[in-house]
This record gives C-alpha cells, sequence and structure tokens, in this order.
C-alpha cells in the first residue's frame, strides 16, 4: 500500500470501495449471464487454485470468492463462459487478462477451482453472527 | 535580562567533561573504518574532531538561572488546557523539555512528556489523541530534521481537520550555534516546509509574542475546519531567563464561535430537503464532537432521511434503522436532493450514482478555509447550493428549520419513508451476516472472522475503534453496533502511511483516562512505517490492543502493478510482487513488539486460535498495558 494509489482510493476510489463491499452481500456484482448456456467445467480444480493465487484473482476476491472492499464476491456457480467474457473484456479496475497472459486451460481451471470453493457453515450456524 | 550568576570555564576542560564523550559517540558510526586502516583518528570526519577538540575563541560561561522561558511556555500551553507534549528529544528544544520534566510534571495542572521514537509517531500521537479527546496535544520536534521527519504527519493531520499543536525548535543567532551539526540543523523560515498545511505559524521573538501566538494558533486550530498549526521557538527564548524576572500575563483564552450557515441558505436547505421525495444525508467528517452525532440523529429523524456514512468519523450509529451506508449506491441513485456534510469528495461520493435532475448541497468548512499547493480538495463539485459553514454548528437551525417546515402531509410521508429504510437496513444487514460467512472457516483468516471474532470480545466493553475500516472491508460498520462518537474516528486523512501506529497510541492515551478499550486493526505495511509507538504505548502503560491485518505486503501495489503488467501483457503471475511483498524473510510482528516490552503473539494463522489469542491480549490489555497480535489475513 503506498501513499499515492491510497489516496487514489481515497478519492473515487472509496465510495466504489464501499459499494463493492456492500454489493457484494448478495452477489450481485457479479452473476455472469444466468440465460446463457453454461459451458461444462472441464478444469482441473487443483490446478485451478493454483492459478487464482498465481494471476491475483485472490487479491480483490479473496482465497474462496468471498470478496472484499476491492471487488466483488464470486458466485460459486459462475459459468465458464462468462467468466472468460469478463477477464477478456472487463472494462473497471480489473485488470484485462488476454489470451497471451492467461490461457484459456487456466480460465477453465479457475473456473472449476471456483465451482469447487469449500462450503461454508450456514450463517445462522454461527453464533458470532 | 538576567536573574543569575555566571561562572566561567574553560571550553576545553568542558570538554573533557562532558563533550569530549559526546563527540566519541558522533565519532562512533566509523570504527569499521578505522579499523581497517588502524588509523581512527584520521577518519574522523574534520569538522567533528575539530570541534571536539580546537580551542574556543573566548572562555564558555555556564550561567545559572532561577527563572527561564520555558516555564512560562509551559504555564501558556497547559493554561490553553494542553495536557501532553509528545516528543522525541531534540537540542533545539532541551529548554522546553527541561521545563516540561522538571516543572510541568511536577506541577498543577499537569504537562506530561510523552516518550517517542520517531516525530512521525509523535506526530500522529497527537493526531489521534485530538480525536478523542476533542482537543489538541503538543508534538516537539527538532529544528530541520525533527520537522522534516514529522512533516508527513502533519500533512496526514490536516486533510483529516485534526488540531495537533505542533512545536519546532529554532536556532535563530548564528553566532551561538555550536558547531557543524548545529549549523546543518538550522534553518531560517523552518516552519515554511509545512506551510501549505498548516492552518497558522510563527516564530514569535519574546516571551509575550509568545503568549499571543501561542494563542492565536491554539484558537486557529480548534475553528473549523480543525488543523494542524506550528510554532518555531528559538532556543534562547526558551533558555534565556524572564526578562526582569517576571512572567508576563497568560494570554485570555479565546471562545470561538464556528462558522454558522447563513439563515436564508439554511431556509433553502431546509425548504428543498422536506420538499424532495428521496432526499439523502452524507456525512464525512460531520461530527466533529458528541453533540454532532446527537445532532446528526435529530436531523434524519426529522426527515426520516437515509444518512450515507462515509466514515471519516463516527457520523451516525452503525445500527441505527436510517443509516443507509450499505447500500450507499442504491441511496444516491435513488435521490432527488443530496445534502453533503463536510464531504472530502463529495463529487467522487455522487458524480457516477446521481441522477442529473437531482440537487446537490453543501455545507462545508472547507469552503471557508482551504490551501491551494496541495490539491486535498479534490475533484469541483456542482452543487445547487453551498454553504460555507461548519455543519455540526449549522445543524441546529436546520434542524429547527426542517421541524417548522414540514407540514402533516409531509410528516405522514417521512413516517412512510422511514418504515421502508428501516427494512432496507434489516435487509443490509443480514446480507452482511451472510457474506461474512463465506471463507467463515478460511485461511488466510478472513477480515469478517477477524472483525467478528474481535467484537465479540469486545461488545461489552466500553470499546473504542480508532483504525480507519476500508482495508477490512468495513466489516465493524456492517457487523457491529456503534453509538457513542469514540467509538470509531475515521482515517489518516491524507492516506499516509505510518499514522496508526502513532495515532492509535494517541487516541488510547485519551481514551485511559476514560477507562475505555481501544482497539486497532492496521495492515502490517503501516505498523511497518513506525513500529516504534508500540514502545511508547508499553513504556507510559498505555492500554490497547494493536492487531495486524498481516496480509504479507503492499497488498495494494501486487494489484496495480498486476494491471498493468496485465494492460502490458507482461509478467502478471510472479514478478508484480517483486517489491511488494513483506517475505523472505517474513516479518515477526510478535517478535518486534515482544523486543518493546510489549505482549505479543503470532502469527495466527488458524481462525480456531483467534479467539483464545484475543482473550489473552485483552486481558493485557484491560490490565492496563498494551498487546499485540499479528493475524495472517486475508488481503481485504
Amino acid at each position: 500500500m503506498h501513499t499515492a494509489t491510497l489516496a487514489i482510493l481515497g478519492a473515487a476510489g472509496l465510495l466504489g470501495a464501499m459499494s463493492a463491499a456492500h454489493a457484494l452481500q448478495s452477489d450481485q456484482a457479479i452473476q455472469g449471464d444466468k440465460t446463457s448456456a453454461t459451458a461444462p467445467i472441464a478444469g482441473d480444480a487443483t490446478a485451478g487454485r493454483a492459478a487464482f493465487m498465481a494471476y491475483g484473482c485472490w487479491q480483490c476476491h479473496g482465497t474462496v470468492g468471498q470478496g472484499g472492499s476491492a471487488g466483488p464476491a464470486l458466485p460459486r456457480d459462475f459459468p465458464l463462459d462468462a467468466l472468460t467474457a469478463k477477464l477478456r473484456t472487463h472494462s473497471g479496475r480489473m485488470p484485462v487478462f488476454s489470451q497471451r497472459i492467461l490461457p484459456d486451460t487456466d480460465v477453465a481451471n479457475i473456473a472449476a477451482y471456483i465451482h469447487a470453493f469449500p462450503p461454508d457453515p450456514p450463517v445462522d450456524h454461527i453464533p458470532l453472527l | 535580562m538576567g536573574t543569575g550568576k555566571e561562572i566561567e570555564i574553560g571550553r576545553r576542560r568542558f570538554l573533557k567533561g562532558a563533550g569530549v564523550a559526546g563527540a566519541a559517540a558522533m565519532a562512533a558510526p566509523l570504527p569499521a573504518q578505522s579499523q581497517t586502516n588502524g588509523n581512527r583518528k584520521r577518519n574522523v570526519p574534520p569538522a567533528l574532531q575539530a570541534e571536539a577538540e580546537q580551542d574556543p575563541p573566548v572562555n564558555a560561561k555556564v550561567t545559572t538561572q532561577t527563572t527561564c522561558g520555558s516555564d512560562y511556555m509551559v504555564d501558556v500551553m497547559r493554561h490553553m488546557g494542553i495536557e501532553y507534549a509528545a516528543a522525541i528529544p531534540g537540542n533545539t528544544f532541551k529548554g522546553l523539555h527541561e521545563s516540561i520534566v522538571n516543572y510541568g510534571m511536577t506541577s498543577e495542572p499537569r504537562l506530561e512528556l510523552i516518550t517517542c521514537t520517531h516525530e512521525e509517531i509523535s506526530v500522529s500521537l497527537a493526531h489521534g489523541y485530538a480525536k478523542i479527546e476533542g482537543k489538541p496535544m503538543a508534538c516537539m520536534m527538532h529544528s530541520a530534521v525533527g520537522l522534516q521527519h514529522g512533516s508527513m504527519a502533519i500533512y496526514n493531520a490536516w486533510c483529516d481537520r485534526a488540531p495537533v499543536f505542533g512545536i519546532v525548535g529554532a536556532m535563530m543567532n548564528g553566532d551561538t550555534r555550536v558547531g557543524y551539526v548545529s549549523w546543518v540543523h538550522s534553518v531560517f523560515d523552518g516552519p515554511g516546509l509545512v506551510r501549505d498545511f498548516t492552518k497558522f505559524d510563527d516564530t514569535p521573538a519574546s516571551l509575550p509574542h509568545f503568549a499571543d501566538s501561542a494563542a492565536r494558533a491554539y484558537k486557529f486550530s480548534m475553528t473549523p475546519p480543525y488543523g494542524p498549526v506550528v510554532l518555531a521557538l528559538d532556543e534562547h527564548l526558551q533558555e534565556g531567563p524572564l526578562p526582569d524576572g517576571r512572567a508576563p500575563a497568560l494570554p485570555k483564552l479565546p471562545t470561538t464561535a464556528p462558522p454558522q450557515g447563513e439563515i436564508g441558505a439554511v431556509r433553502e436547505t431546509a425548504r428543498m430537503l422536506v420538499a424532495a421525495e428521496s432526499p439523502v444525508i452524507l456525512a464525512d467528517r460531520a461530527a466533529r464532537t458528541p453533540e454532532g452525532l446527537r445532532l446528526m440523529v435529530d436531523l434524519a429523524e426529522a426527515l426520516q432521511a437515509p444518512v450515507v456514512d462515509r466514515y471519516g468519523r463516527m457520523n451516525f450509529p452503525w445500527r441505527h434503522p436510517l443509516n443507509q451506508s450499505a447500500v450507499a449506491t442504491q441511496r444516491i441513485a435513488d435521490a432527488d436532493v443530496i445534502l453533503g456534510l463536510e464531504m472530502t469528495d463529495f463529487y467522487g461520493s455522487t458524480q457516477r450514482q446521481m441522477q442529473p435532475t437531482a440537487k446537490r448541497i453543501s455545507i462545508s468548512a472547507s469552503d471557508v478555509y482551504m490551501g491551494s499547493n496541495y490539491q486535498d480538495f479534490n475533484r469541483f463539485t456542482e452543487v445547487d447550493l453551498a454553504l460555507a459553514a461548519d455543519a455540526e454548528a449549522t445543524l441546529p437551525s436546520l434542524i429547527e428549520e426542517v421541524r417548522r417546515q414540514t407540514t402533516a402531509n409531509r410528516r405522514s410521508a417521512f413516517r412512510a419513508r422511514g418504515k421502508w429504510l428501516a427494512t432496507e437496513h434489516q435487509a443490509a444487514l443480514r446480507a452482511s451476516r451472510e457474506a461474512a460467512a463465506r471463507g467463515w472457516n478460511a485461511q488466510p483468516i478472513t477480515t469478517a472472522r477477524l472483525c467478528a471474532e474481535l467484537y465479540n470480545k469486545i461488545k461489552n466493553d466500553d470499546w473504542s475503534l480508532v483504525n480507519g475500516t476500508i482495508f477490512q472491508n468495513f466489516w465493524p460498520q456492517q457487523l457491529w453496533a456503534a453509538d457513542k462518537h469514540y467509538q470509531y474516528i475515521g482515517d489518516s486523512g491524507a492516506y499516509g502511511l505510518g499514522y496508526l501506529p502513532g495515532a492509535s497510541v494517541g487516541a488510547a492515551l485519551a481514551n485511559k483516562r476514560h477507562g475505555r478499550l481501544t482497539v486497532a486493526i492496521g495492515g502490517d505495511g503501516d505498523f511497518m512505517f513506525a513500529p516504534g509507538a508500540l514502545w511508547t504505548a508499553a513504556h507510559h502503560q498505555i492500554p490497547l490492543l494493536y492487531i495486524i491485518h498481516n496480509n504479507g505486503g503492499y497488498h495494494q501495489e501486487i494489484m496495480w502493478i498486476q494491471h498493468l503488467a496485465a494492460t502490458r501483457e507482461r509478467g502478471v503471475k510472479d514478478r508484480p510482487r517483486i517489491g511488494n511483498v513483506l517475505d523472505s524473510p517474513g516479518i515477526d510482528f510478535a517478535k518486534i513488539a515482544q523486543g518493546m516490552g510489549v505482549h505479543a503473539e503470532g502469527p495466527i494463522r488458524d481462525p480456531g486460535d483467534l479467539g483464545p489469542a484475543l482473550d489473552r491480549a485483552l486481558a493485557v490489555v484491560r490490565a492496563g498495558q498494551p498487546a499485540l497480535l499479528d493475524v495472517v489475513s486475508q488481503g481485504r
């Protein structure tokens, strides 16, 4: 964290961060295209986890897709085609990952990892919440 | 001048006593080189060697005194209500230092010296203290280099609209400077370094002048918008005796009424708010005091209007049904009138979300006083009505006008709106709890888990959270209940790193007398700027739980570099970590803290270990000591 970039976040980014933080509550920010045909997830979840970490997805979305002030939560049923489209053409704060630096095989693996996120206890079973 | 007697001694004799030891210490960094060539003396810098050994041109005079200017300075400061002065020693304010320890700390009302290890800590400590106590404390800095060290923290206080009473030593008379070091630590206009981000500075030439300037500095510092001030105090003014042996009169304390909104504009603001179908109140540093928090509730309830808190201060109770911060984007998008109170970035907070037809009203003391070089005023916001006034001071008349203009029909509409907003608040709270469950058992520990575990342990205490929460995803605001002004004090202001260690100790110092439990969650990168603040907490027995949000580096920077690397289609996977990651070796924060006498545990990796570690640490804090926990956490 550096002063200059913190300032960027502190200015226009803060409300965005607040919104992202709150938007993740209902997974509203990333839903994928529910109307499109969802491609089967043929990737390798173990390799996908490694790619998820290596490409820095975890930094904003959390290691298990829980989201945070820098990026929304990831739905566990994120369709591969929607994920691919998001990675290739995103126009927000997330980097655009071209095929050259993030091959389709890695995207498929990441999608498999997202689908394999470990289950969480129901909120009603967590006394602290 | 002069109540004292003079004793002449030879300068060489004086140097043989204490001075040679000092000169040797100054030469000490060079032994490795000396050992290499076997001639230590030859490697002492000529200037220092000359200073240590040459005969002085005249015999020095040691004078004993029964009065001194700096005792009077102590009286002026405590007369203004200043109770603490934070400092790392510097010989240009040694007169004041000696007066504080031998006079200020031994007579009533006490002015206590808080020992620090860096001027940035001294200033940020004063910054944090002021936001809890509602008044400034002093921080003293050495001439030139000390102020340079403290300047970043002064800028934080400036951007955060926090009062800090800065004192910097000065050696104005070149004829009495002793040697090389004194000259390089001398500056003709020391406060000029920070003039762009202080509200007032002066270099008084006499004690009456000091009294005037101190009162003026205090007044400006505490007039909204609050801000830091700096006085440069010449060493001779501090160390010399009182003129004629008598202290000048103490300055009359100013009582300043903050600037209030012009009544016509206040009425128009009330008219627009009452007539609006979907008003929204945005607040950043609106509640300067506990009274401001109460007034914010009064205004919101009078209108049954949603409040979106930008978290610059504790502006609105976190669990109040009208608190709509969790759905800020929706409320702003719905709004036909947006009232911005002491907003740092009104433009960025509204421009993209708001309807083109929506009206914006601002009430801000920043319209009254603002600098121009540093651009902390943010992007210009096209508002429909701007009240150049302090928001808190304007709220009483605005609330009165809103009540006066509210008809029975509007009151009925307000009630319906309030009911709907209450359901929205509850829905957002439920959504937050569900979101917090994501990754509940994950490692690294989620920020939601960390905050939930912490709150579970402190919720029955009179707690005070003293860090900004953006890097913890605002989980405290989402999950905790807070309705007291001291329970949240916002962030650094300028997002200059190194703020929280000192500021949290300062806030804890202020909370200590009230018996409050102070907790802080801060990043590992931020902590590494100023870890010595923990020593101050240990030394002065200031109770504080400091939790390191350890995400292993300058997390945000990794993302930025990765973003750029992706754009340039190269080196996305590993190379952005270079320069941004604090590993190889990883930092043992617990050891750092333990090395300064602070109870510490970590790294804590398993979320199941967090609760017991919190219990142990909080037991230490409740017993009056600082404690640190190093929690290996998710990035955000």
